[in-house]
């Protein structure tokens, strides 16, 4: 594992991991894209470094790991009640700020079980 | 540059409603306002599915109505799981600039997007360090006991942020930043001085913003009403301005007995924003007291309370700024901080708001304020004429207060008519004709006055918005032209000869017409919409107006004259045969003619000056205009002066008429005549302009205050252009080649309106 992945690993909130869900279909780095295709235009929630939370709607994810997120809300966690935000209709977060990266269940679950071959990847291949 | 008129006064087609003063009020619907033409790809982010309907599915969530869309987000009892270790699987198998994106994406929407964590884009960054009022008060940022000199300087930054708060800055980045404000009933209490200030301060705040919003001649560049969440009616101990003055004149008693520079200059200030504070109360606050003046009419008494006031207020301003601490009150500003209403800004790229660092700086704007709030104390004194071309002088726009305040107190009730009838008259308009002829008369009075009221409101909004706005009013005056010419025909009907000007309703409408439709023109200099090479097109057009003008007001004063003179003597028939039979005739001039008639002669002089020397210049590639400018002279005619065909002018001067008048000017062969022509339509307008002089001491002329910086400002431009003149037939008679080896540069330096070129070497673009 690369030193930014044991990072990203290290962070966790107590949530089921992956693995039983995507367990058999997400082998290489080819499934794993094609995973991230299918979880496009679902929401998801990003953990960045200052401890706030993004949820939006994935609509683009690079090589560099930044994602552009449609329909963003900020969520500050407190002592108190939750703030959330909104932040307005396209907002990017830049993937060295990225901690953790979280899915739906539903979306994850199709997205696993969801056929798809090389070459009939997801979108941007 | 410039070229895009049409849509710029369709935007504005909608207007609300202008109240109804007893004429008809033109009521038009509102309607949205035309989006100008954008990149196809940028005008929606997000395309509709094949079907036109976007389809639910387990990938693609519609989003539902309600703040940017997001009625339920973000979702409260969602399952998440993380995929984080999937996403590095899925970088590591990518390329560089490989991207995973939705069917929808489109690269172009992206490069609006907000990225989170950029200082200057993220209003949410950084936000454990915002500011809050229990970290002020630990840190002791915020006290409850601050020495004099913090006060001036706390007091003096509050001054500035106001004029910022002015200046079009939202109030929770200006005034709102001052911790003081957030709890000021808690914190000031502890010190009455302080919260004295702050009492008045409010008040004066309250009030600017509510003038602003009455008056509506504000647009969003001028000024931000929203309050976001702050509540300007909060008070440390009275909202009521006599109880604050009073409190504010025990605090200074108590200062006095202090003693001390800076107990001296705290007093100063308390005294400073009582008087600024009574002033706005004065010109703002319903219910003019009347008094009896020395001519035994009742008068508003608040006008003249207001200047006193003001007056005051410009003295303090100076010993104020003697007194400014300046740059040695850095650890008394830290009670500043726009990060404590960071939240209550939308998210979005954040205006951080400069504060004025100078202290010189800020007390000249605060001088400058005042001076323009002092003008709008005598606006009952002034001429119609005056009045529409603005009572406040637009200095250092947007200059939102003092043209806000002006705009109401030309909109109490009757003084528009009061200034019309006034300036009929001056149009030798018999008075008595409202009774005598009162069933055309009023009707035409009435709608003369909406067209007014609407045209005095549009002198007090931005020179964008009076560019625009003006394009709209000509058809009415074109209606009105029709009337007045009838009421003309009743009125020489029932007056017969002893009608002192044989078309008095007509000349005043043209009158006015003309001045607005110059006004529109010249008003294209400040907004820098002109280039180059249609400078002289402009100048050619002014000059036809001014003309028209001129010979109508040639008129009307000869036959003030006549009347004067002839007071008692009747005319020969003869003689009054010829005065009014039709047709072309020969102008009737008088013999005296007021100053600002032939300050008026001498700007036409200059203007036509003007469009020989740039006609010369641009024939000799003396202007650096790029060729298309020059080749699409003919569509800039049409756009530049279609509004003016909705009025019926004498004559429409057409593409062809200028073209002709150009071409002359521009031959290559006639280019020494040309100059000295331009030489001597500027001459010609030095010698008015020494007529202006003797002839501003005149009654008539000293009404018009404006008129001696105005030919000040248009003699430095003669001079400037008649050195210029001179340079270039100097150069000419030595048969020096102009083309490629000198340039003009051209600029509005003396006259906001009028050009004053300068000769310089010539400089390729490749060395620019």
């Amino acid at each position: 594992m690369s030193t930014s992945m044991e990072s990203f690993a290290s962070v966790t909130t107590g949530k089921e991991s992956l693995a039983p869900v995507a367990e058999g279909q997400v082998k290489d780095s080819e499934s794993a894209k094609g995973f991230m295709g299918q979880l496009m235009n679902t929401t998801v929630r990003i953990h960045i470094s200052d401890g706030r939370i993004i949820t939006g709607q994935l609509w683009c994810f690079d090589q560099l790991r930044n994602a552009i997120l449609l329909n963003c809300h900020e969520t500050r966690v407190s002592a108190g009640p939750d703030q959330h935000r909104p932040l307005g209709p396209l907002v990017m977060v830049p993937g060295k700020h990225i901690l953790k990266f979280e899915a739906s269940r539903s979306a994850s679950e199709a997205a696993a079980a969801a056929k798809y071959q090389e070459g009939d990847g997801p979108a941007g291949e | 540059m410039g070229v895009d008129e049409p849509d710029d006064e369709r935007e504005d087609e909608h207007e609300e409603a202008e109240p109804d003063v007893g004429g008809d009020a033109k009521k038009k619907k509102p309607r949205k306002k035309k989006k100008k033409n954008k990149n196809k790809e940028a005008d929606e982010p997000f395309e509709l599915l094949e079907d036109g309907q976007p389809t639910a599915s387990p990938f693609w969530t519609p989003a539902p109505e309600g703040e940017f869309g997001n009625g339920g987000f973000p979702p409260q009892n969602e399952d998440w799981v993380d995929v984080t270790c999937v996403c590095d699987l899925a970088v590591e198998g990518m390329q560089v600039g490989e991207m995973i994106e939705s069917s929808h994406f489109r690269l172009y929407d992206a490069m609006s997007a907000i990225e989170i964590m950029d200082p200057k884009m993220d209003s949410g960054y950084n936000n454990s360090e915002d500011m809050t009022l229990e970290k002020a008060e630990e840190t002791g940022i915020v006290s409850s006991n601050l020495a004099n000199e913090d006060l001036v300087a706390i007091m003096d930054q509050l001054l500035m942020y106001y004029l910022l708060w002015m200046e079009g800055h939202t109030i929770i980045q200006t005034c709102f930043c001052c911790l003081y404000l957030q709890d000021p009933a808690r914190l000031l209490k502890p010190m009455p001085a302080f919260g004295a200030f702050v009492d008045a301060f409010l008040a004066s705040c309250r009030r600017a913003r509510d003038a602003v919003i009455r008056a509506g001649v504000f647009d969003d560049e001028d000024f931000l009403p929203t309050m976001f969440g702050t509540d300007l009616e909060v008070c440390v101990f009275s909202s009521d301005p006599n109880e604050v003055q009073k409190r504010l004149a025990a605090e200074r008693s108590s200062l006095k007995k202090t003693g001390g520079a800076a107990a001296e200059a705290v007093a100063d200030r308390l005294e400073f924003m009582g008087g600024y504070m009574l002033a706005l109360v004065d010109l703002l606050d319903a219910g003019p007291v009347k008094v009896k003046g020395s001519d035994g009419k009742l008068a508003s008494s608040r006008p003249a309370s207001a200047a006193d006031q003001l007056t005051n207020c410009l003295g303090l301003l100076e010993r104020m700024e003697q007194s400014s601490v300046g740059s040695a009150s850095s650890e008394a500003l830290r009670c500043f901080d726009p990060s404590i209403n960071r939240k209550l800004l939308v998210p979005g790229p954040p205006r951080t708001v400069e504060p004025i660092q100078d202290p010189k700086v800020v007390f000249g704007m605060w001088t400058s304020h005042v001076h323009e709030l002092t003008l709008c104390t005598s606006l009952h004194q002034r001429q119609m004429s005056e009045m529409l071309q603005g009572c406040v002088t637009f200095k250092d726009q947007p200059n939102i207060l003092p043209r806000s305040v002006a705009q109401i107190c030309v909109s109490e009730p009757g003084l528009a008519r009061r200034l019309m009838l006034d300036s009929m008259e001056q149009h030798l308009f018999p008075v008595e004709a409202l009774q005598h002829c009162k069933k055309i008369a009023e009707p035409f009075v009435a709608r003369c006055e909406s067209l007014f009221l609407h045209l005095l409101k549009l002198a007090h909004s931005n020179n964008s918005r009076r560019f625009r706005r003006l394009a709209h009013v000509f058809a009415d005056f074109n209606e009105l032209q029709h009337e007045a010419w009838q009421l003309d025909e009743v009125l020489k009907t029932t007056f017969g000869a002893n009608l002192r000007h044989a078309r008095p309703c007509w000349v005043w409408i043209m009158e006015h017409c003309l001045q607005s439709m110059i006004d529109k023109l010249l008003l294209g200099f400040q907004l820098e919409l002109y280039d180059e090479a249609e400078l002289h097109m402009i100048y050619w057009y002014v000059d036809y107006l001014h003309g028209l003008r001129i010979y109508n007001l040639n008129e009307l004063c000869y036959a003030k004259e006549q009347s004067q003179s002839a007071a008692g003597k009747k005319k020969p028939a003869s003689a009054q045969r010829k005065d009014q039979a039709p047709g072309p005739r020969a102008v009737n001039k008088p013999r005296n003619p007021p100053a600002a008639l032939l300050l008026l002669e001498a700007t036409q002089s200059a203007v036509r000056g003007l469009f020989r020397l740039l006609a010369f210049c641009l024939s000799q590639g003396l202007l650096r205009s790029p060729p298309a400018s020059e080749d699409g002279l003919a569509q800039r005619f049409v756009l530049r002066f279609r509004s003016f065909e909705h009025f019926r002018l004498p004559h429409l001067p057409s593409y062809q008429d200028f073209e002709l008048s150009a071409v002359t000017a521009q031959a290559p062969v006639e280019g020494r005549s040309v100059l000295a022509a331009a030489q001597t339509s500027f001459l010609e307008a030095a010698q008015l302009l020494e007529r202006v002089g003797a002839a501003s001491k005149d009654g008539e002329s000293r009404c018009d205050r404006r008129l001696p910086d105005d030919a000040k400002s248009l003699k430095k431009v003669v001079v400037a252009n008649l050195l210029v003149v001179t340079q270039l037939l100097r150069s000419w008679d030595d048969g020096e080649e102009l083309r490629g080896k000198k340039q003009v540069n051209v600029e509005t330096l003396h006259h906001p309106s009028l050009v004053s070129l300068q000769v310089v070497p010539f400089k390729s673009k490749s060395r620019e």
